[in-house]
C-alpha cells in the first residue's frame, strides 16, 4: 500500500482523512516529530479550529522551522483548511503567532469582506482559468477566515459576490480551503491527484 | 440550503417518534446512512435519543463504522455535556456536535468549547413549542420545560460564536404537516448573522422547497426520507 506523511500535531480529524485515503489505497506515515518524516513521500498537513492554536501546537511539536524549510519537501505538501491557512504569512484571526510563510499573503476575517454569515458552511462550485476535471465541481467548505488575494491562487469560489480562494499552488506546495475528505467521491479523487 | 438527513438512534437502531416521543424502530442506521449518502445528502446527523452511557458507546461505534464509508460531514447530538464525551465523539469521526440541554445549566460551555475546537464545530439546537401564545424552549428531547422564552434565549445566544443554530419545532416533529414558516420567520428576525437550520415536519407534498432555500441554510429531514416520500438528488447542494 502506498504511503503519505501525515503531520500529527494534535489538530485535525485524523480518522476522516485516514478513512478517505484508505478507499484509494493510501496509508499514513504518522509524523509526530520531524525525525519520522520520510522525504520520499507526499505530505498532508491537517488543521481545524483556531490559527493560533494550530501554530502553537506545531511549535510544541518542533514542526515550525521544519515546515518553513522548503528544501525538506521533494514531493507535494498539501495543507487542508486551517492547515492551508497557516501556510500563509499571517492571519487576522491570530493574536500571537505568524504563519509558516510558504505562501505570501494574509488570511482575513470573511465578515470584513462582505460575507453575511460566518462560518460559511456548505457545498460550493470551484472555478479556475485552466482546464481540469475538478473545475466547476462542488466541494465542502466550512470556514470563517480565508484568503482573497494571492498570486498563487489557481481556483476560487464565490459567496455573496465575493471571490474567495479555494486552491493555492506554488510549486509542490498546495493549500486547499475546503475539506476534500468530506467532499464525497470528488474530494477523494482530488486527493488522489495530488498524492499520485 | 443543505439537506441533512436526521437519524435518531436508540439501542443501536434507527428510530422515529412523533413530537419527540413514542419512538418506534425503523431499521439499521448504517444502511439508511449509506443510502442517504449515495442519494446526495449534504451532511448526516445522528441523535442519541437515550443519551445514557451505554448508548453513547453505541452511537460512537455507529459513527466510527459509518465514517469509513461516508465522506460528507457527520454531526452528533443528544445529552452532550462534557469534554470527555466530545473528544470520544470527534475521535469516532464526527465533525460537529449539537448542544442543547446542557446549555440551560452552563451557557458559557459554548465559549469553552469554541476555544478548544473552534466555533464551526458547534451546532446549537433549540427545541421549542407554543405555550400560552409564546414560543418557549424545552430540553431533554422536549420533555423538560425551561421556562425561558425563545426570543429571550436567542438574544442570549446571539453574543456567542458558533457554527449554526438548529431550530426544532417539537409539535411538528414526525408529523409530516409541513415546516413551521412562522417560526422560521420569527427566528430569522432575531438572529440574522447565524446559519439557520430547521427541523420538524418537512413534507415535500406540502412544502415549497425553493421558498425554503431562500430562508434557510439547512433543512433536517427524518420521516419523509425514512418513508421514501422525498428524493434528495434534485435538491441537495452537493448534487445541484
Amino acid at each position: 500500500m502506498k504511503k503519505i506523511n501525515y503531520i500529527e500535531y494534535g489538530v485535525g480529524n485524523f480518522l476522516s482523512i485516514k478513512n478517505s485515503l484508505k478507499t484509494i489505497d493510501i496509508d499514513l506515515n504518522i509524523v509526530d516529530k520531524p525525525e519520522n518524516f520520510n522525504n520520499e513521500l507526499h505530505t498532508l498537513l491537517p488543521g481545524v479550529g483556531n490559527f493560533d492554536y494550530c501554530m502553537q501546537q506545531l511549535a510544541k511539536n518542533n514542526f515550525v522551522e521544519f515546515l518553513r524549510d522548503k528544501t525538506n519537501f521533494k514531493k507535494n505538501l498539501v495543507g487542508i483548511c486551517v492547515g492551508m491557512q497557516i501556510m500563509f504569512t499571517k492571519s487576522e484571526e491570530a493574536k500571537e503567532y505568524p504563519g509558516l510563510g510558504i505562501f505570501d499573503g494574509e488570511i482575513v476575517n470573511l465578515k470584513n469582506i462582505g460575507i453575511k454569515k460566518t462560518p460559511i458552511i456548505g457545498w460550493n462550485k470551484i472555478y479556475g482559468n485552466f482546464k481540469s476535471y475538478f473545475m466547476n465541481k462542488k466541494f465542502y467548505f466550512i470556514h470563517s477566515y480565508g484568503n482573497i488575494k494571492s498570486k498563487c491562487s489557481i481556483s476560487c469560489y464565490k459567496k455573496n459576490k465575493t471571490q474567495i480562494n479555494a486552491i493555492i499552488k506554488k510549486d509542490n506546495f498546495i493549500g486547499l480551503q475546503f475539506h476534500p475528505e468530506k467532499s464525497g467521491q470528488i474530494g477523494i479523487e482530488l486527493l488522489n491527484e495530488f498524492f499520485k | 440550503m443543505r439537506i441533512i438527513p436526521k437519524l435518531e438512534i436508540k439501542s443501536g437502531y434507527l428510530v422515529k417518534g412523533r413530537q419527540l416521543e413514542g419512538y418506534r424502530k425503523i431499521g439499521d442506521p448504517n444502511l439508511y446512512a449509506e443510502r442517504y449518502y449515495l442519494e446526495g445528502a449534504d451532511e448526516i446527523c445522528f441523535i442519541d435519543i437515550v443519551a445514557s452511557l451505554y448508548n453513547r458507546k453505541l452511537i460512537c461505534d455507529i459513527v466510527k463504522n459509518i465514517s469509513t464509508k461516508i465522506f460528507v460531514p457527520l454531526s452528533v447530538g443528544g445529552g452532550i455535556k462534557n469534554f470527555k464525551q466530545i473528544k470520544e465523539i470527534f475521535d469516532s469521526g464526527a465533525d460537529k456536535i449539537h448542544l442543547n440541554s446542557h446549555l440551560f445549566t452552563d451557557l458559557n460551555f459554548i465559549e469553552k468549547f469554541e476555544k478548544i475546537y473552534g466555533g464551526q464545530s458547534i451546532s446549537v439546537e433549540i427545541q421549542t413549542k407554543l405555550f400560552e401564545g409564546n414560543y418557549y424552549c424545552f430540553y431533554d428531547r422536549g420533555r423538560e420545560f425551561s421556562g425561558i422564552k425563545l426570543l429571550d434565549w436567542l438574544k442570549k445566544l446571539n453574543s456567542y460564536e458558533f457554527g449554526e443554530l438548529i431550530i426544532t419545532d417539537i409539535e411538528r416533529d414526525g408529523m409530516k404537516k409541513g415546516v413551521n414558516l412562522e417560526l422560521i420567520d420569527l427566528v430569522k428576525q432575531k438572529i440574522d448573522k447565524k446559519n439557520l437550520v430547521y427541523s420538524g415536519g418537512f413534507n415535500p407534498n406540502i412544502d415549497d422547497i425553493s421558498f425554503l432555500k431562500k430562508n434557510l441554510d439547512g433543512l433536517m429531514i427524518a420521516l419523509s426520507l425514512h418513508e421514501n416520500l422525498f428524493s434528495m438528488k434534485n435538491f441537495s447542494e452537493r448534487f445541484n
